[in-house]
């Protein structure tokens, strides 16, 4: 390519990025203003309030949030991609009666409307006294029929004629999913990791409907602290949000090495 | 021992389904099933709980019914319906932003590198000495700024830079989204309004200095342009269809898709007569096409429904770019007398009538950065590059090269977003509507799930809700159904 | 690849055991109470003072703890319900009606009596925000009533005196046009208003003689050309005049911050001269300085009132803390609460005692609100009556229904007597909807029904109601000032 044209690339790219960035922009520079300047016109700080970082410390136990922020999203990404790749495995590469149907009834209940459900799952947890606990956040995130069907498309895309030379090579079920087909579905699960990692991060209404101790809660119903009776302290908030987003662009800037191409083109030669 | 043999698929089957399978029984059928049950009762949250001793009764369809009747329902179904008008467009765009970005920029050549950053150093410092001598306010310094450091990181790091930059909305989880964009709505003093307003009156000087009938002229033009794109479209199906490429029902069914612009733009005409005459011009052209195609259809024996979804897809998708045309051409056709007094631009999330666009913008511009874009780089490293070079030892170019190959390989992928899109459509809108909108203005941006929760939540009256839900529920099954039914034996194996 | 998994699940586990050993001890020999409530800056001192309270009356040491992140209403309700909700918490304007319905609310009229913080120890409009049906379900920390606060320097600038403290319709809008006109640059967007966006539709209506309700609350009565001239007079405010800014008009001031925070700042920059809030703004408005303010009524049609909004703590029913939250309670009504709450500025202190006081009249670290607090006492001795609301119809669903079809008529979707008529149309609707799903109010409602005929044959006959018959606080009220009420009970 051309140098012309990879500059033309990089520029387009430029703007574009500019365009999205916008509003994170708008927010480091919320976090740096004091709250008079948040609450009147002012599109920059006229000095940065670098403390207001720390300030977030004292108000609510941020450090804590955090733990368990990542704490839970670990757990149930673990859980989740483990389950999904599973389930997916049996979806795409065995076949037995009945298969599509119990699919079929995976994808339809992803078409409810999760809100309904939120008491009568609640009373479930009571019932097995899961309410305001970890395992109450962990085990109920960590089956999901998105995750399932996300895998299954990926195991679709390859070619079943690896199965055949596997099962010539000797190799069992246990065997093929370990060691061909998860190997192969690497760039699906990375990209399921990325989408329920951030998913459970930000996951706003069950861990509020869960938990009562301070000490276990999450980041998103943390943050509610800073509503107060008199208006919101933004200016806080906007800086606990910028912290809170760190581990997600690390994680997502660290697994794009994962997706690098020829990965396929290996296995299909070998 | 035999019988376990036979069933050794089965056994095998359900054994890795097991750890899912468990979880999905208890976390998700029961309440399910549950909350089905309930939306057959009276269940209000006031008078059915612990405290109370009042007993639940079973009232049949008594919820659904009175959902039926109430007018409110219909608007608010209206509202999600048209808010997943944006959906072909945002898949669209998001395939785009990643094949923008699925070039890995290696830039092996390090003269080429060096070129590149060098460029990169001189336009950056020229922005920024642009902005601060111009004297434009601190903000225009920061983002030129901005744009030098992207800019320059870009060229230096590769296309992970400019993939975290593209997915950063999605870091913040919409509430910061939100807001953001609530105050780029502003009507007076936002950066969408300040730029269109100049625009607008230069646009509003041009007007009123041409003649009046230029606008009935860009009418006249736009129609027409329409009117090619459905003949374009048409003639592809036709050649399709002796091509044996598609089903006869899929044929009829886009083609009968795309002659309702065309049917609208005709009554839409202001001189009287005119519009019928075209209708029938037009039924006559196709009763004549359809009788020469029947001729070449003989021994047609292929399935009507072949290539019936991602067919009705594009038919959904020009159609809409027809309509858009059509009122594009009518916006012409009536801007002389609006620029008459001066154009302005509009008040956006606070207009009645704008606000459901508005919306329909911002969900554009989070389509491009989003996990659909995600999807399709993965997609897309998934496709073999031999396949790339067979093909240019053939002679493709980039654009047959995309319709032939990437397309079709990125299709399970296509079908997954397009699923979740019109899933996640007809669910959705709740956090939007519960930052931004409060629903409003008289409505205007309530969809089902946010009136599912003020229905439920305020009012306790779940019994109502869950039935909502249920109803909601219906809808995207059968949506789903047609989607995977159609869509879906073109994908799997 | 299986090796990558084994990993990861060592390093969760390594986590979770981690996690577990630094939770925190819970204490048992001190009890902890839980309150459920917005984080105000002042909280901390509250929770204080509360535990000083106690030292110095050899109470029991108690520990009361904020939760301000449980305080979402809809949590509030399915935590109630399944039994593990928190033990104290707030109940904003009619929320506490629902809870009350619901049954997760704790009956503290018994130990209202022995602890003294029963309704005799606040005004008669406050009461009942917590009293339903005769019984007490809740206390406030503290009332709150609205009336204009005004900013004396955007006045200056425009050439004007002060507004008076009592004006009716008229006066208000002549004062309002004037205003614009003096500090309103031809060719330019508007910048200042008379006042910001925010009134209470209620009272101007109940200035009217009309309420939401009628006297027995079986049905609502909006469609009546009353109401019709409210949503006339509010449109013509702000799209006529330009007196207050429109909901376009307010977002053109492109200020970060959320709601309130907004038109505060606003005020306090002088884009609106006076601003309809309760004494609780002047939390949030002293730490943007010491700027002058006065004070006056919100203007009236033909009979001044003010409404009381309505705030309270309740108790949970299966609360395991009942004694401590007494003991809470017992510190709300006290006079140490009373002075915090005077000193603080948040809001007006529930003993009416206190409005007399020198503290609240004029504090001394403050001189510049002087003039402020006076108006706040009179408004709250002379003229708050409650809110009414109707057992009958959920007030949340009422209120949105109004909101609804305001915001229709702004649009001018429809004419003002359209909205007034599908709001009565809709929210007698929702009264009928109501009695089908609760038979057991059908014969109460009945009774009701005929009492109100009665009533209409006596207005329209002119003669005086009986005091008994009436059960709309406002009508209660209103009548008795009007020399319409047949007194032989007692009555606000």
């Amino acid at each position: 390519m051309s140098t012309t044209r990879h500059a033309l690339f990089h520029t387009l790219l430029t703007v574009l990025s500019l365009l999205m960035v916008l509003p994170f922009v708008w927010m480091i520079l919320t976090s740096l203003k004091t709250l008079r300047e948040v609450d009147f016109e002012s599109w920059l700080p006229a000095e940065p309030q670098w403390r207001n970082y720390l300030d977030v410390f004292e108000v609510i136990p941020f450090a804590r949030f955090y733990w368990n922020s990542l704490f839970v999203a670990s757990w149930v990404t673990f859980l989740q991609v483990l389950t999904s790749a599973l389930a997916a495995f049996s979806f795409s590469r065995l076949k037995w009666r009945g298969r599509d149907k119990v699919f079929f009834l995976y994808l339809a209940t992803m078409m409810l409307p999760g809100l309904v459900m939120i008491i009568p799952n609640y009373q479930i947890m009571v019932a097995l006294g899961l309410v305001d606990s970890y395992l109450g956040l962990i085990l109920p995130a960590s089956f999901s029929a998105f995750g399932t069907f996300l895998l299954r498309q990926f195991m679709l895309t390859i070619p079943s004629s690896l199965d055949e030379a596997a099962r010539i090579d000797g190799a069992g079920r246990w065997q093929l999913f370990w060691e061909v087909i998860l190997p192969l579905s690497r760039p699906g699960l990375i990209t399921l990791t990325i989408f329920t990692f951030m998913g459970n991060y930000h996951n706003f209404f069950w861990p509020l409907v869960m938990l009562r101790s301070e000490s276990k809660y999450t980041l998103p119903i943390g943050l509610l602290s800073f509503e107060t009776q008199s208006g919101q302290l933004t200016h806080l908030l906007m800086a606990a949000v910028t912290m809170s987003v760190l581990p997600l662009i690390l994680i997502f800037v660290f697994l794009q090495r994962y997706f690098v191409a020829g990965i396929q083109a290996g296995a299909v030669k070998g | 021992m035999k019988v376990l043999r036979k069933y050794r698929e089965e056994v095998a089957g359900i054994a890795f389904l097991l750890p899912n399978i468990v979880g999905f029984l208890v976390f998700i059928m029961v309440p399910l099933l549950a909350s089905f049950a309930l939306a057959f009762s009276n269940w209000n949250v006031q008078l059915h709980n612990m405290f109370q001793t009042e007993p639940l009764q079973f009232v049949g369809f008594e919820n659904f019914r009175r959902l039926i009747e109430q007018p409110r329902f219909w608007q608010y179904f209206g509202n999600t319906l048209f808010l997943m008008i944006g959906i072909p467009f945002s898949i669209g765009g998001s395939l785009l932003a990643a094949l923008l970005l699925n070039r890995d920029f290696g830039e092996k050549n390090r003269r080429v590198r060096g070129r590149l950053l060098a460029a990169a150093v001189m336009g950056g410092a020229c922005l920024v000495l642009a902005a601060t001598g111009f004297n434009l306010g601190a903000i225009w310094v920061l983002l030129a700024v901005m744009a030098s450091g992207i800019l320059l990181t870009g060229v230096a790091g590769g296309s992970v830079v400019y993939r975290t930059l593209f997915y950063t909305p999605h870091f913040t989880a919409g509430v910061a989204t939100f807001i953001l964009w609530k105050k780029m709505y502003n009507p007076h003093s936002g950066p969408v309004n300040t730029a269109l307003q100049p625009l607008l009156d230069g646009l509003a000087g041009i007007v009123n200095a041409v003649p009046g009938w230029l606008g009935d002229l860009g009418y006249a033009v736009l129609g027409v342009l329409a009117l090619l794109v459905v003949r374009w479209r048409l003639r592809a199906i036709a050649s399709n269809l002796l091509d044996r490429d598609i089903g006869l029902l899929a044929a009829i069914i886009s083609s009968a898709l795309l002659f309702l612009p065309v049917a609208l733009a005709a009554l839409w005409l202001p001189y009287h007569g005119l519009g019928p005459l075209i209708l029938l011009a037009m039924v006559a052209l196709g009763a004549r096409e359809g009788w020469r195609l029947k001729r070449g259809l003989r021994g047609l024996a292929i399935d009507p429904a072949y290539r019936l979804g991602e067919n009705l897809m594009f038919s959904l998708g020009l159609m809409t770019l027809a309509f858009i045309l059509v009122g594009l051409g009518r916006v012409l056709y009536h801007l002389p007398a609006m620029a008459s007094d001066g154009l302005n631009p509009p008040d956006w999330l606070i207009d009645y009538h704008w606000a459901k666009p508005s919306i329909m913008i911002m969900a554009l511009w989070a389509a491009i950065g989003s996990n659909n874009m995600i999807l399709y780089l993965a997609g897309l490293k998934n496709i073999p590059g031999e396949l790339y070079e067979a093909a240019s030892i053939d002679g493709a170019s980039g654009l047959q090269r995309f319709w032939h190959i990437t397309w079709p390989q990125l299709a399970p992928f296509t079908f997954f977003i397009f699923v979740m899109s019109v899933i996640n459509g007809l669910q959705g809108g709740f956090e939007m509507a519960r930052t931004m909108t409060q629903g409003g203005p008289a409505g205007a941006t309530t969809t089902l799930s946010y009136f599912i929760y003020i229905e439920g939540f305020e009012t306790g009256r779940l019994g109502f809700a869950s039935a909502v839900a249920w109803a909601l529920f219906g809808l995207v099954f059968m949506m789903t159904l047609f989607n995977v039914k159609f869509g879906n034996r073109y994908v799997n194996d | 690849m299986k090796r990558i998994f084994l990993t990861l699940l060592m390093v969760l586990s390594l986590a979770a055991v981690l996690t577990w050993w630094i939770q925190p001890a819970r204490q048992t020999d001190v009890p902890i109470l839980y309150w459920v409530t917005t984080n105000s800056p002042i909280r901390d001192d509250q929770v204080a003072a509360f535990e000083n309270w106690l030292e110095a009356n050899a109470y029991e040491r108690i520990e009361l703890r904020i939760d301000a992140s449980n305080n979402d209403p809809s949590k509030k309700l399915i935590q109630g319900i399944s039994g593990v909700a928190a033990d104290l918490f707030d109940n904003y304007a009619d929320q506490a009606y629902l809870m009350q319905s619901t049954g997760i609310l704790s009956d503290l009229t018994e130990p209202a009596l022995a602890h003294g913080f029963g309704p005799e120890t606040t005004y008669p409009s406050v009461r009942s925000n917590f009293m339903i049906e005769g019984r007490q379900w809740g206390y406030p920390p503290s009332v709150s009533v609205a009336v204009y606060l005004v900013n004396v320097a955007a006045f200056e600038e425009a050439g004007m005196e002060v507004p008076p403290r009592q004006w009716d319709i008229a006066t208000f809008e002549e004062w309002g046009r004037r205003y614009v006109a003096a500090r309103t640059v031809p060719g330019e967007r508007q910048r200042h208003f008379f006042a910001g966006s925010q009134l209470d539709r209620v009272e101007l209506s109940r200035s009217t003689g009309l309420d939401t309700y009628n006297e027995t609350l079986t049905a609502c009565v909006l469609d009546d050309p009353r109401y019709v001239k409210v949503l006339e007079t509010v449109y013509r405010w702000m799209y006529e005049d330009h007196i207050i800014p429109s909901q376009q008009e307010e977002s053109t001031f492109a200020v970060e911050g959320s709601g309130l925070g907004i038109s505060m700042a606003l005020f306090a920059r002088g884009n609106y001269a006076m601003l309809y809030l309760g004494r609780f703004a002047l939390v949030r408005l002293r730490s943007y300085g010491d700027q002058e303010y006065a004070a006056s009524f919100p203007p009236y049609f033909e009979y001044p009132n003010l409404r009381v909004a309505g705030g309270n703590i309740g108790l949970y029913a299966k609360s395991s803390k009942k004694e401590e939250a007494y003991r809470f309670f017992e510190y709300l009504a006290s006079d140490t609460h009373n002075r915090m709450i005077v000193a603080t500025g948040d809001a007006l202190p529930v003993n009416p005692a206190f409005l007399e006081t020198e503290g609240f009249l004029r504090p001394p670290e403050h001189p510049n609100e002087w003039g402020v607090h006076e108006v706040y006492a009179e408004g709250m001795k002379a003229y708050s009556i409650s809110r009414s609301r109707s057992p009958f119809v959920l007030p949340e669903v009422a209120k949105r229904i109004e909101v609804n079809n305001y915001h229709s008529f702004l649009a001018g979707r429809i004419s003002a007597a359209e909205a007034a008529g599908q709001m009565a149309e809709r929210i007698n609707l929702e009264i009928e909807r109501t009695l089908e799903e609760r038979p057991s109010l059908v014969g109460e409602y009945e009774r009701l029904v005929a009492l109100q005929e009665k009533i209409d044959a006596l207005k329209a006959a002119g003669k005086p109601i009986p005091a008994d018959w009436i059960i709309n606080p406002f009508h209660r009220r209103y009548y008795r000032d009007m020399g319409l009420l047949d007194e032989g009970s007692e009555g606000p």
